[in-house]
Formats: structure tokens, C-alpha cells, sequence
């Protein structure tokens, strides 16, 4: 009789399995790594929802609200969220009409229509104290008017002993910035409609990830600001002080289930409250006040600006499709604040 | 009849003991550079870890200033107590009123005490007429004297980047004192307070820079400190900071460029930009950083975050740099980012100092 023992078996099985282990912890580790790394993500998301929001602020003060009349929404444009001429609350046309049916700043008791005369839910932004500006935000796949990202459109010749002179080396053939859609010339009208338009289905991959909310604080909400040792430190209100709330996440920036029926889109949460609930565990939250000011900054010295620092200097060459106007033709902002808690109202 | 076998052959033998050998040198090899493998994945996770706390550190520091002003520890507040130029100083302690307006909290710009008046243009002498008629502190007037007086009064109680924080944003910050004009030291108060002789007026002759004004003979003119330069809190990068160079930046009296990466800080080079620093803001303030995993093994790596708040043609910029290092192999990593957070003031509002 034949007798194997299955030594060798054993020996690889062995191994293989320590090797596997160590696989495994591996695998683990990288899970950890990739679960830490994407809190810093949603953190980098939601801080750039900031910067959306503050912008969203500025540019509702002044270029203005659409206002839907029979079946038209005609821009109109505004004149800040305190009005530069004298002082009234915003936002107010240019004969110094108000563009709300009622005071902005009334209470939100008031019913309260949507600035666009379509709302018809309570009061709702830019009514102080009304119902945030709920913005989840996406990338389009080409936004109106948009330009290409072609860095250098007359690169400069490679010819350090300048042989072709520099007429020849430094020249601007190609206008710089370009259409990012094609243009058959100045008489385009199609591919000008087309610029104008432009494509604004959402990028599937940008759906989801991020939004902000603008909530325009009442003088209660002053009233109930606390400093960073929770004691009660009101604010001096004014009705252009505002809570950003900064998301990344996919609840689209719905604060609560309510919302969501409220707004009929319980389908876009597979009609589950409790998958609602899991998204907003999952996601990054980050509470914010700022204070809008008329007052357009900037600089005496360049009308175009290159004042970024050494750090920041690829944001603001002088190359064309870089160049950053100095002043903030929608205002600026006297502070911006960090809340240190989640406030009652945003 | 054939003989049983209880046992391998030879051959069987030395077959199965190499077929093992290499089996096992492999597995072993394979161990080796597994073990390898996950002792620098190990390292690179550590280095990422540390990296993901110097970004979070960094984030925290630029909206809650702590560095800076330490909320819950009265020792760590050395920008309230200082003889001049206290950005935390609580604003309504020794001021006139507990009124926001009279503070210049709130003034709107459709408020005639928020309009700025003076001479538009550089000029020397009185040939375009003397535009302290118009604005200036003590004028009878109030709202020919609100902003002049808080532009003063911030500049005394805040300092510069103070005085930037709270003023409009498209204030030019130039006014005129006293009954006839600009005094010889009007603008003397806008810098170093304990060396007169380095005040703004020399050190704007002196950069030749093209935003100067003059300091002598009255009337002055516009003083455009719209260009107030980089208000730095720490140095540049590749410069080790130490206290000492700290002070420095923040408290020389003539320019300097901000260096690109890996130049090295040298004053008195070559004017680029206007990249200023003349500010006293944040004298003796020592470095925002934080060294994580401080009971650390030793050959772990380092890590380090430093924050800047500067403010450069009225501009708000806020900048946060996380350095990794390995003891091992000397080896740096630098991540640096610019973030939207909390300014002065809201930093001000964390700690109810504006009540």
C-alpha cells in the first residue's frame, strides 16, 4: 500500500494563506485609507460650495432675478440686497420697485410669493427668514457662452536667438479666448446660438455631489448667534446677512424629509424616508453667515488684475483666457463667519 | 511477487525536497516582498494620514483662527493687550458708544458718512486746492468726519489688517487731519508706531513703486493705500520659519516680493508686482503650526501646518501649507492651499468681541 502524506499540500496551503492574510489586511488598509481620504473630498467639495454660495449672494444682488410674466421670465436687474441708492431693502428694480410682491423683509408669516410669482408654499428666498435657496449644483456639459480651455492659443516659437525677429516670435493671430464650440465666422449664426445656448445637460458624473443653501437671516437669527464657547453673541443685523450652508452629499440639499414632500420628489429618494436618512449621514455639512456689502472692491492700479500671489498664479495670468477683473461689480462682503454650530433656521 | 514500498525512492526524495525548496524560497521571496510592500504602504498611509489631518488642521485654522486667538485660553490671545494694533481686542471695550453705526459696523454705502472724499489724483502741493475741506477728523460735520475717524480709529484699535476688514470694500484708505490739511505725520500712525522713522510715508518714497505720497510740506494729497500690501503672517515657502523671521516679515519696513516656490527670502531684492509686506498686525505672533502624532515613534514622519492671512490690494487672501517630512530620508512633501473661510471680523463674531 501506498501511503502520500500531503506534506507539500499542507506547506502551500499554508503559505497561500498567509500571503492571502496579508492580502486581505492590505485590501483593509487601502478600504481605510480610501474611506478617510473621501471625508477630506466631501470636506474640499463642501468648501467649494462656499464659493459658490457667496457668488450666488453677489450675483442675485445686482445682475438681477427673472420674473415670470405670462409665461415670460424677463430679467430684471437689481439694485443689492440693501439698496445703494438709499438704503431700502433689496432686491429692488431700477425705478426702486420691489421685486417681491411684499417687503423682503417682512416676517415669514406673511404669505409670501417666490420671487419668480410662482411660489405659492409660505415665503421662500429672498424673504428674510423665508425658506433657503436650495442649489444642488452639477456640472453642464458645455454652460452658455463658454469659452475653451486651450491654454495658449499663440504659443511663442521656440527660438531662443530671436533669428525670426519678434514680430515673429511674439504675435496674436489666434484670438485668445475662443469659443469652446466651432464658429464658421463672424456670420455663424447657428454656431452663434450654439455659443449662446450652450449645452446644459447636467454631467452625469457631477450629478449628486454637492449643493449649497442661502438663507437670509432675520433679526431673531442674529439675535441667537453663539461664539465658539456656545455663549449667546448676537449679531447686528441687517437684511444682508446670510446663511450658507454648504453640502457634499447627494440629498440634493433637501434639509429634511418635509422638504422633500413638500416638493413632490420623494421618487428621486426611491419614495424612502429611511434612504433620505442615510444620505444625509453620509454627507459633509458646513454652516456659514456672510454679510453682502455694496461697496465694489479693488484696486486703483490695474483694471485687470495679476495680484494673486506667487501660490495662486496660474489663477490669474496675464494670458487672456485667465484675466480676472479687480472689482467686484456684485459687491463684496464685509465678513464671512464659520458657525461653530448647526443654527435653527438655513 | 514484487516488494512492497514503505518509503520514497532517492530520486522521489531529492525531487520532492527541490520541488519544495523552490516552493518555499518562492513563497519566502513573496513574503520578503510582500512584507516589504505593505511596510511602505504602511509609511505612504501614515504620510497620507498625516497629510488628510495637516489639510484638515489647516482648514480648521482658517476658519477659526485659534493660532492667532485661543478662545478658551487666555494665555494664547496676544493680539488683545498689546500697546497698538490688537485685531482681537474686544472693539466696544474704552470705545464712544455701544452703537454698531457709530462703530462704522454698519454703514451703508448709501450713507454720505461712508463716501469717501479726497483728492483723486497724486499730486504734490495744494495746486488741485486743499480737500481736508471737504473731510477730515474733527470736521463739524458728521458725515464729514465718520469715515475719516474710522479709518483712524480702526487703524489705532485693530491696525492694518483690521482696518481692511472692517472699512468698505472700495475705500481708499487716505484722510486728512486737522483744520489745514494733512498733518507732517498724518500717515506716521499707519505703520511701525515705536519707529517713527519707518513709517509708510519713507517707506512708500522708497519703493519707488509707483504708489507713494508725499510727507513734508501741506497740503497732503491722497494717500492711496488701496495697494495695502501683504499682511503676512508667516514666511515663504523654503524659509524655515522661526519667530525671528516671522517678526521680520511682518514687521520690515520696506517691501519684498513674495517669493516664488523655493526661492529663498532675501530683502531688498528686486520689486515684483508690489508684493509688499509692511504690517504689524501680527508682531510677535508666533507660527500657526501643529506637529501631529507628537508621541509618535520617532522615524514616523513629521508634519507641520502653517497659515497666512495677508491682504493685498484690499484683497483677502488666506493660504494654508502642510509640510510632511521623513527623518529617514529627509524627504519633504508640501501641499499649499488657498480657502474661503472666516475673515478677521467673522473670526471677531466666533468670539463675540464686536458686543
Amino acid at each position: 500500500m501506498i501511503c502520500r502524506r500531503g506534506t507539500i499540500l499542507i506547506l502551500v496551503a499554508g503559505i497561500t494563506a498567509l500571503l492571502a492574510s496579508l492580502a486581505i489586511a492590505f485590501l483593509a488598509r487601502m478600504r481605510s485609507d480610501a474611506e478617510e481620504g473621501m471625508l477630506l473630498w466631501r470636506e474640499a467639495q463642501a468648501r467649494v460650495m462656499l464659493n459658490a454660495g457667496l457668488m450666488y449672494v453677489q450675483e442675485t444682488s445686482r445682475i438681477g432675478w427673472g420674473l415670470r410674466s405670462s409665461g415670460e421670465i424677463t430679467p430684471r436687474e437689481a439694485f443689492g440686497w440693501i439698496d445703494v441708492r438709499d438704503g431700502g431693502v433689496g432686491p429692488r428694480d431700477v425705478t426702486g420697485q420691489r421685486m417681491l410682491a411684499t417687503d423682503p423683509s417682512a416676517a415669514v408669516n406673511d404669505a409670501q410669493a417666490s420671487p419668480d410669482g410662482t411660489g405659492s408654499a409660505g415665503a421662500y428666498f429672498p424673504v428674510t427668514g423665508g425658506r433657503a435657496a436650495r442649489c444642488p449644483m452639477y456640472v453642464m456639459e458645455r454652460p452658455p457662452y463658454a469659452t475653451a480651455v486651450t491654454f495658449a492659443y499663440n504659443p511663442m516659437l521656440p527660438d531662443a536667438a530671436c533669428t525670426q525677429g519678434y514680430a515673429t516670435l511674439i504675435r496674436f493671430k489666434q484670438a485668445d479666448p475662443q469659443p469652446a464650440v466651432t464658429l464658421t465666422g463672424d456670420m455663424d449664426a447657428s454656431g452663434m446660438a450654439r455659443f449662446t445656448a450652450g449645452d446644459q445637460r447636467p454631467r452625469t458624473s457631477s450629478l449628486d455631489l454637492a449643493w449649497f443653501r442661502v438663507y437670509r437671516m432675520t433679526r431673531a437669527d442674529c439675535q441667537a448667534h453663539r461664539d465658539l464657547n456656545g455663549r449667546q453673541a448676537a449679531l447686528t443685523w441687517s437684511p444682508a446677512i446670510f446663511t450658507i450652508t454648504c453640502g457634499a452629499g447627494a440629498t440634493g440639499g433637501y434639509r429634511s424629509w418635509s422638504e422633500v414632500t413638500d416638493d413632490n420628489q420623494q421618487e428621486r429618494f426611491n419614495g424612502d424616508p429611511a434612504f433620505f436618512a442615510q444620505l444625509q449621514a453620509q454627507e459633509t455639512r458646513l454652516f456659514f453667515a456672510a454679510e453682502w456689502s455694496p461697496a465694489a472692491g479693488g484696486n486703483v492700479g490695474e483694471h485687470y488684475s495679476d495680484d494673486a500671489p506667487a501660490d495662486e498664479s496660474t489663477m490669474a495670468s496675464w494670458n487672456g483666457s485667465y484675466r480676472t477683473h479687480s472689482y467686484n461689480f456684485g459687491g463684496s462682503f464685509r465678513w464671512i463667519e464659520r458657525l461653530s454650530v448647526e443654527p435653527s433656521n438655513w | 511477487m514484487s516488494i512492497p514500498r514503505h518509503a520514497f525512492t532517492l530520486i522521489e526524495l531529492m525531487i520532492s525536497v527541490s520541488l519544495s525548496l523552490i516552493i518555499v524560497l518562492t513563497a519566502m521571496a513573496g513574503f520578503r516582498v510582500t512584507a516589504q510592500t505593505i511596510t511602505m504602504v504602511n509609511r505612504l498611509a501614515v504620510e497620507n494620514q498625516l497629510l488628510r489631518a495637516g489639510v484638515f488642521a489647516g482648514i480648521e485654522e482658517l476658519d477659526f483662527w485659534t493660532a492667532y486667538d485661543d478662545p478658551q485660553d487666555r494665555s494664547a490671545q496676544p493680539l488683545r493687550t498689546r500697546p497698538y494694533s490688537n485685531p482681537f481686542r474686544p472693539l466696544r471695550e474704552g470705545d464712544v458708544v455701544n452703537d454698531p453705526d457709530a462703530l462704522f459696523l454698519n454703514v451703508g454705502q448709501h450713507d454720505p458718512r461712508a463716501w469717501w472724499r479726497g483728492q483723486g489724483l497724486f499730486t504734490k502741493g495744494d495746486s488741485r486746492g486743499d480737500y481736508s475741506q471737504f473731510a477730515r477728523t474733527g470736521h463739524a460735520l458728521d458725515w464729514r468726519r465718520a469715515l475719516p475717524e474710522a479709518i483712524d480709529r480702526f487703524d489705532r484699535r485693530l491696525g492694518l489688517y483690521g482696518m481692511v476688514d472692517y472699512l468698505p470694500g472700495n475705500l481708499i484708505y487716505a484722510f486728512y487731519t486737522g483744520e489745514n490739511g494733512v498733518n507732517s505725520d498724518e500717515f506716521a500712525r499707519l505703520t511701525n508706531p515705536t519707529d517713527a522713522a519707518t513709517d509708510l510715508l519713507t517707506y512708500a518714497n522708497n519703493s519707488g513703486a509707483g504708489y507713494w505720497w508725499e510727507k513734508g510740506a501741506r497740503p497732503k494729497d491722497i494717500c492711496t493705500m488701496t495697494c495695502v500690501g501683504a499682511i503676512t503672517f508667516s514666511a515663504k515657502e523654503g524659509v524655515v520659519n522661526t519667530p525671528a523671521d516671522v517678526n521680520r516679515h511682518i514687521y520690515q519696513e520696506e517691501g519684498e516680493r513674495f517669493l516664488a516656490p523655493g526661492e529663498v527670502a532675501n530683502s531688498g531684492v528686486a520689486y515684483v508686482n508690489q508684493k509688499f509686506t509692511f504690517t504689524r498686525m501680527f508682531n510677535d505672533c508666533t507660527i500657526s503650526g501643529s506637529v501631529a502624532l507628537d508621541n509618535g515613534p520617532s522615524h514616523w514622519p513629521t508634519m507641520r501646518t502653517t497659515v497666512l492671512h495677508y491682504i493685498h490690494y484690499t484683497r483677502q487672501n488666506h493660504v494654508a501649507a502642510v509640510t510632511i517630512t521623513s527623518p529617514l530620508t529627509g524627504e519633504s512633501q508640501l501641499v499649499r492651499f488657498s480657502a474661503t473661510g472666516s475673515t478677521l471680523r467673522g473670526a471677531r463674531q466666533q468670539r463675540g468681541l464686536d458686543q
